[in-house]
Order: C-alpha cells, then structure tokens, then sequence
C-alpha cells in the first residue's frame, strides 16, 4: 500500500474521532450539571488518556523510525549501486543518466547549481516515490530500487522561480 | 487619562486591520485555486506574486490580530505600553506598504520563505529593488513586532519578576502553591514573548544576510545555515500566532460556561514544553534535507510529535471540560471559540503524520501541508480571534448579532472544513504545493477548494463587517466599565 | 582614587606608542579589545564629565535617547572594516578613534545608560545580537580581505570572536531574563 493512503487513512481516522468528540461534547453541553464531580472524573480520566497517547506516540515513533530514507542500504557483493549525479538549475535537470533497470540498485547525488529546489520522483501514476531537497553547495541523497518498468518522472518541488512548474524531466526503466 | 475605551482602541485598530488583509488575502488564495483547477488563466508571475502576497499577508495580518487578543487580556494584568504598540502598528503599515510595492510594482515573487538564494538568483524575474522593497518591509514589521515583544517581556518582568516566573516555573518547583499561579493570559503571553524574541532575532540576522547578497552578491551564505534561520524564523512566528490567539479561549470560555478555568501544575508544565518545542522542532520542515545531521532531523519528528501534547491533553481536554454539561450559552463568540478548538486539535493530526519522516519522504511539499496548516490556522487561529471580535462587541456595545452572523458561522466552518480537506486530498494524490498549474488530474480538488475559499471568504466578510458596525456603537461610559473588565475570570 | 581617574589612566595606558602598536598589530585583539577598552574608558571618565556640564547633559541628553544614538553611531562607525584599515593607515583616522570612541560614544555611554528605561536597553541588545552575529557570519565567511593591513586568517579569527561575543550576549539575556528582577525593570 502506498504510503499516501495509510498517512491519509490514518489522518482520516483520527480526524473523524476528533469530530466525533467534539460533536459529542457540544451535544452534551446543553445539560447543565454542578462542575465538580464532572472535573473530579474527567481528571481522573485525563491521566489515562494522557498516558495512553504517550504511548501511542512512543510505539509509532519507534515502529517508524526504525527505516530513514537517509540511511544507505547494505549492497550485497556484486551488486553495487549505479550513481546518478543531479543537478538543478533554473529551469531544468542535469541528470547524469536517464535509464535504469528494474532491481538495479541506484543512488541520486542532487545538488543545484543556483537556488534550492526540490528533487521528487513520481511514478506512472503521478504518486511521488520518493523525494529529497537539491540546494547549492550541499548534495542531498536518495537510495531507491525500482521495481516497476514505466516512465518516471522527475517534479520540481520546492519554489525556485516562475518557471518552477515547468522544471520536470523523465527517467525510463526497463526490465 | 487612559480609560478603556483608548486602552482598547488599539486592540480594536489591530484587529480591524488584520480582519480587513486576511479578506484581501483570501481573494488571492481563491484566484490562485482558480488557475491550478484551469477555471481562469493567469499568467505564472502573477500567481507567484500572488503565492508570495497571499503567505506574507495572511502570516502577517493574522499575527497581528492575535497580538491585539493577547494585548487585550495581558493588559488586564500588567502595564503595556501604549506607545509601543502604536509604532508597531505603524510599522506594520509601512512594512506590508513595502511588500505590496515590491511584490505588484516590481515582480517580486520568492513565497513568503524568501530562501535563500532566491531572492537575488531570481532568473531576471525581477530585480533589486523589489527584493529589497520587500525584505525591508519585512525587517521594518519584524522591527515592530521585536519592539512588542520586548515590552510585553519587560511588563510581564516588572511584575511577575522574570520570565521563569511568567512561567509559573516557581509553582512546577513547588515553592509557590498552585493557588499563586500567574494568569493565563500572562503564562501565553510569557512563553510567545521568548519563542518571538528568538524568531525575531534569527529572521532579521538571515534577511539583512539576504540584503547584503541581493546588493552585493560576491558575499555568500552558507545555503543551509540560511535555511535554518529562515525556518526557525517563519516557523516560531507562524507558529506563536495560535498561542496568542488562545488567550481569547482560557479567558472567554469558561465566563459563558460560568465554571473556573484556572492555571494548576499540569498546566504550567504544558505550556513551558510548548514554549521549548516550538523553539526547537522547526527542523521538520527541513527532514528532506539529509546533510542535516540525522539527529536533529529525528529530533524534528519526535518533538513534533510531543508537541502535539500540550494541546492535545491540556488546552483541547481543558476546553471541552469546561463546555460539558455546561449549560453554556452558544453565541457567535462562544461557538467561534469552540470550533476554533476544534480547528486545532483537527489540524495537529495531519500535521503530526506529515512529521514522520518515512511520510515526509513522499509528502513534503505536496498540498498536504498548506492542508494541515489551512485547518489550524484558519480553522484554528483565525477562528480564536474572530470569537473575539465578537465578544468584544458584544462586551462593549448593544449591537445585535443577526441571523446572518450565524449563517456565515456555518458556511464559513463548513467552507474550511471543505478547503483543507480538498488539498489534503490534493496532497495524497501526490499534487505538488506552489506550482501555477495542474496536470487534469490534480484540477478537481484544486476546484472545488476554490468554491469553498469564495463561501469562507463571504463568511469572514460577514465578521469583519459586524465588528466594524460595533465600532461605531461603540459605548462612552467607559470609565463604567472599567472595572467589569478588570475583574478577573470567575 | 575614583573612577574617572582609573578611565583616565586607561586612556593613557592605550594612547601609549607601544601598547598601540602592539594591538594593534593583531586584528582580532585591535578590534575586540582595543576599541571595547577606549569605549570603557570613556565610560568609566563619564562621571567627571557629567559633574563637570551638568547643564550640557541636562539639555542635551535628558532622556539618555540622543546619547545612545550618538554610541550606536559612532561604534557603527568602527565596526566598518574600511575604517579600521584607515585607522592603520591615516594619522588624522588613528586621531579620530582615540577621541571618538571614548569621548562621543564612551562617555555618552556612561551618561545615557542609567537614565534610558529597560525597554530602550533591551531593544538595544536586542539589535546588537544579530548584529554581531552579522559581524561574525561576515568576517568568517568573507569571499575577499576585507583588510588590507591583516591577513584573510585573522579575519576569520577576528569572526569567531564576533560570535563568541554574539553567545556571550544571548548567555546574559537569557539570564537576565530567568532571574527574578521585580526591582530593576523600568518603562
């Protein structure tokens, strides 16, 4: 599953608990009742909550946390990465090589020649894959294998210019 | 002699002036949605300069407003001084003159992160000037805003006795009783006073850095320490508007609920971690830029995540104890309000899923963020102040709210509801943020944001237009009123 | 012996050829602690002055504000690096800055710092902050020497003082900011 869908499954998730909350509060609010007892209990309640989400937080922190997109993997022998060097310019990419095959493990160097600018991949579908950001004087990384044979496509995304929207490029892969 | 009528003319002219931009702002952001759904054709630079007006406009209209809520309750408490908050709305003034010049009569166009290089490397887009017009305009409003905070800091001293004690760190330590606790309006203000003090300081030394480049482009910035202080800057100032505007909240709620609403020790330990966070978590807008060193970046998403805490178990669970099984009376204020909570514990969760790293890698910069940042902002900030408006009218004159105050209430809920849903949908089909046009794909979100921007845009026309009415019905006998005012929540 | 006397005697000791020479003679020392000695100088002789034309300060200086603009003027002045190298340069420049830093920004300094309020001071810090964190960023990241008389090394030395100096002024703000001062703070 992409991991657009389960950030926005998640979100919807939470978010509709949030309303539901909120509604239901709201709802309740036209009962009138002595405001002891209520904060007496609903205290009592917080500090379960409260310790519930911190755990919810730490686990997700934790389970997330476990892969960075900034870390190299582990080539195994003979199977060393194929190094891409990227550069942005205004308004365009300089991409060192344009076609790759699908399992081959490749590395993109990006950095820019002027401003900041954003290196994104997007697969046939148009859902981004993977991103980093390319700025002058610094080379950013990304480690990706593809799996899928198709035309890539290469999105600027961070605002470089009045040209920003134009700023794409395409990488095939083949099997 | 200073009564409350002149105390408050002040609030009242930051916050009209405010009201008045973020309608404005509100015609570009519905233009701009316009031209990514392919309705309208408008030219790249001018959708750019719009972007660019549309983030510094709504940063800098909305902080100011939230600034005359937080001078309005702190001031309950301690001495602020008149004068200062005059030269900052003049310096205001004069700074937004300045951007707006350089943006429309220069095509100045770098999106209100103006990072560098961009706004000397422009691509001959546009020129000197108009960089400068528009990072002078923003030193000379971010001068006015230093000199705010400063008086807010040096009045919150002279009487708390430091800003530890605007803390309340005293009452955490234990050496005072919890009975002894400073206001809330002044624990708020204490903490957006330090948080803005420091994001102050790190965006003026990063736009005079920015000047000196556009005038002599032969000194350099290292393009990453740059980034950091134009994040560190943009993020805490954008950031500290919610907190200022949640004094309206702790203070206005819990008088229409009739319960007390006061400041104890989880309290205090909740807001000095969100001072601490809001200072340091500005780095998750940077975890796709892997030369940071990786644990500042992992420290990014874990303390966005903690930061979500505070509101999530303190202010939000604090609002909704007060309003259950109140009895409240639900008026244009009161329901302002509460929606405005739940504006912001809605935006916090898309916010805190954006600052996990492995989802960052595919959302970042993707209309998910202006998503998120739509709902607790707009949703969330803009609401807390717009609650205001109206129980300072209310406060302060007979006027009447009609029923078209409450049919804007629910257009404009249900208009950013809808707006921030379409570019979170925008978001997770990958749609790329600041870019002048859309694949067809990405048009229908884009679209139907639009049609909700113009209802939202009508709904806060209906606000702004009441508050004005007030101010013409605006009561004499204020000397009156002066001690209704100073009595202190019940 | 009182305090203008220990200012003068400061003075003296800096005016003297040799110890001018010698600090001059590195960057970082004749920038960071030549120039803060000759303001301090002024500073500590700003009592006898004070006596001395209590009417002229009374006029001139009542609310402390004209004075401190006249310090942060003058020691604009000397942060500019062309000045410095003029100074080395020039004999009415070297002039200049003996009398300038300690008789129109020290001594201002001493007469204006006690009667300007907590606010003007705070935004004063405040301002020099970044400011000398500007002086650092500039002199540890200059593309050219910006010196003629020093080398491009003790520019950079002469940068990482700056930003010392910029953390020493955070490090005191913050705890001016955390200690209890109901006392001290004024309009």
């Amino acid at each position: 599953m992409l991991v657009q869908t389960i950030a926005w499954i998640t979100s919807l998730f939470f978010m509709i608990l949030v309303v539901a909350v909120f509604a239901v509060v709201a709802w309740k609010s036209r009962e009138r009742k002595d405001y002891a007892p209520i904060k007496k209990k609903w205290y009592k309640a917080r500090t379960f909550y409260g310790a519930a989400l911190i755990a919810l937080m730490l686990v997700l922190t934790i389970y997330t946390l476990r892969e960075l997109p900034y870390n190299q993997p582990v080539y195994g022998a003979g199977n060393e990465p194929t190094v891409v060097d990227v550069q942005a310019v205004q308004f365009g990419w300089n991409i060192s090589e344009n076609e790759f095959k699908v399992g081959e493990p490749v590395e993109f160097h990006v950095t820019s020649k002027d401003v900041n600018h954003g290196f994104g991949i997007y697969d046939e579908e148009m859902n981004m894959i993977a991103q980093t950001q390319a700025m002058p004087d610094y080379t950013n990384k990304v480690f990706i294998t593809f799996d899928e044979p198709g035309t890539y496509e290469i999105l600027c995304l961070e605002y470089c210019g009045l040209a920003h929207h134009l700023m794409t490029a395409d990488i095939t892969v083949t099997e | 002699m200073e009564t409350v009528k002149s105390r408050n003319n002040l609030v009242v002219s930051y916050l009209t002036v405010g009201g008045v931009i973020i309608i404005a702002m509100m015609v570009f952001g519905v233009l701009m949605l316009l031209t990514q759904g392919g309705v309208i054709d408008l030219a790249p630079a001018a959708f750019y300069q719009f972007l660019t007006i549309h983030g510094t406009g709504m940063v800098g209209a909305a902080a100011l407003a939230a600034a005359g809520v937080m001078a309005y309750f702190l001031s309950q408490y301690v001495q602020l001084s008149q004068k200062v908050m005059r030269v900052n709305l003049a310096l205001f003034l004069t700074g937004v003159v300045m951007v707006i010049i350089g943006v429309f009569s220069f095509k100045y166009a770098s999106a209100w992160t103006f990072l560098y290089p961009l706004p000397q490397l422009s691509a001959n887009a546009w020129g000197t000037i108009g960089a400068l017009l528009y990072l002078f305009g923003m030193l000379i409003l971010g001068a006015g805003f230093l000199l705010f905070y400063l008086d807010s800091g040096r009045a919150i001293m002279k009487k708390y006795g430091s800003l530890a004690k605007g803390l309340g760190w005293d009452v955490i330590a234990g050496k005072k009783s919890e009975d002894d606790a400073p206001p809330k309006a002044v624990i708020a203000s204490t903490m957006v006073t330090i948080v803005n003090v420091t994001a102050l300081t790190a965006g003026s030394a990063v736009l005079i850095m920015n000047v000196i480049n556009v005038i002599n482009p032969a000194f350099t910035v290292d393009p990453l320490l740059a980034k950091n202080l134009t994040y560190a800057f943009g993020h805490i100032f954008a950031n500290s508007i919610i907190y200022m505007a949640v004094i309206a909240v702790y203070e206005i709620l819990p008088r229409y609920a009739n319960r007390p609403w006061k400041a104890n020790r989880v309290f205090l330990i909740a807001w000095t971690m969100s001072t601490v966070f809001t200072l340091l978590i500005y780095t998750h807008h940077l975890l796709m830029d892997s030369v940071m060193p990786t644990w500042t970046l992992i420290l990014g998403q874990a303390l966005s995540y903690a930061n979500g805490l505070p509101v999530l178990v303190v202010t939000a669970y604090g609002a909704l104890m007060v309003v259950y099984k109140s009895g409240i009376k639900w008026d244009m204020a009161s329901s302002l309000l509460y929606l405005s909570m739940f504006g912001w514990v809605v935006g916090v969760v898309p916010a805190i899923v954006d600052a996990t790293i492995v989802v960052n890698h595919v959302m970042h910069n993707t209309k998910w963020v202006p998503g998120h940042f739509h709902m607790y902002m707009a949703l969330g900030a803009c609401t807390m102040f717009f609650g205001f408006m109206y129980y300072l009218a209310k406060e302060d004159s007979d006027i009447k709210e009609n029923a078209m105050n409450r049919i804007a209430f629910v257009a404009f809920a249900l208009a950013i509801v809808s707006l921030s849903g379409s570019f979170l949908v925008s978001g997770a089909l990958s749609t790329p943020r600041r870019w002048a046009t859309h694949i067809p794909e990405w048009m229908g979100p884009a679209v139907f944001g639009a049609v909700a921007g113009v209802f939202a845009m009508l709904a806060v026309t209906v606000f702004v237009i009441h508050f004005i009415r007030y101010i013409n019905k605006r009561r004499h006998n204020v000397h009156l009123e002066k001690t209704s005012h100073d009595e202190k929540p019940a | 012996m009182g305090k203008p006397m220990f200012g003068a005697l400061l003075f003296g000791l800096l005016v003297i050829p040799p110890v001018r020479h010698l600090m001059e003679s590195v960057m970082i020392v004749h920038m960071l602690v030549q120039i803060p000695l000759l303001i301090l100088a002024g500073f500590l002789m700003a009592g006898f002055f004070r006596k001395s034309f209590q009417r002229f300060w009374f006029v001139w200086n009542e609310n402390g504000v004209p004075g401190m603009l006249l310090v942060v003027i003058i020691v604009l002045y000397w942060l500019i690096p062309r000045t410095i190298d003029a100074s080395l340069e020039n004999w009415s420049m070297e002039w200049f800055k003996f009398i300038s830093l300690p008789f129109l920004a020290g001594i201002p300094l001493g007469d204006s710092w006690g009667k300007i309020g907590t606010l003007t001071k705070s935004i004063i810090m405040f301002n020099l902050i970044p400011m000398l964190g500007l002086m650092a960023w500039l002199y540890i990241d200059a593309p050219v020497r910006v010196c003629n008389n020093y080398l491009e090394a003790e520019q950079k030395m002469l940068g990482w003082g700056f930003l010392m100096i910029t953390a020493g002024c955070i490090i005191y703000m913050l705890q001016y900011a955390f200690t209890d001062r109901s006392d001290a703070v004024s309009e």
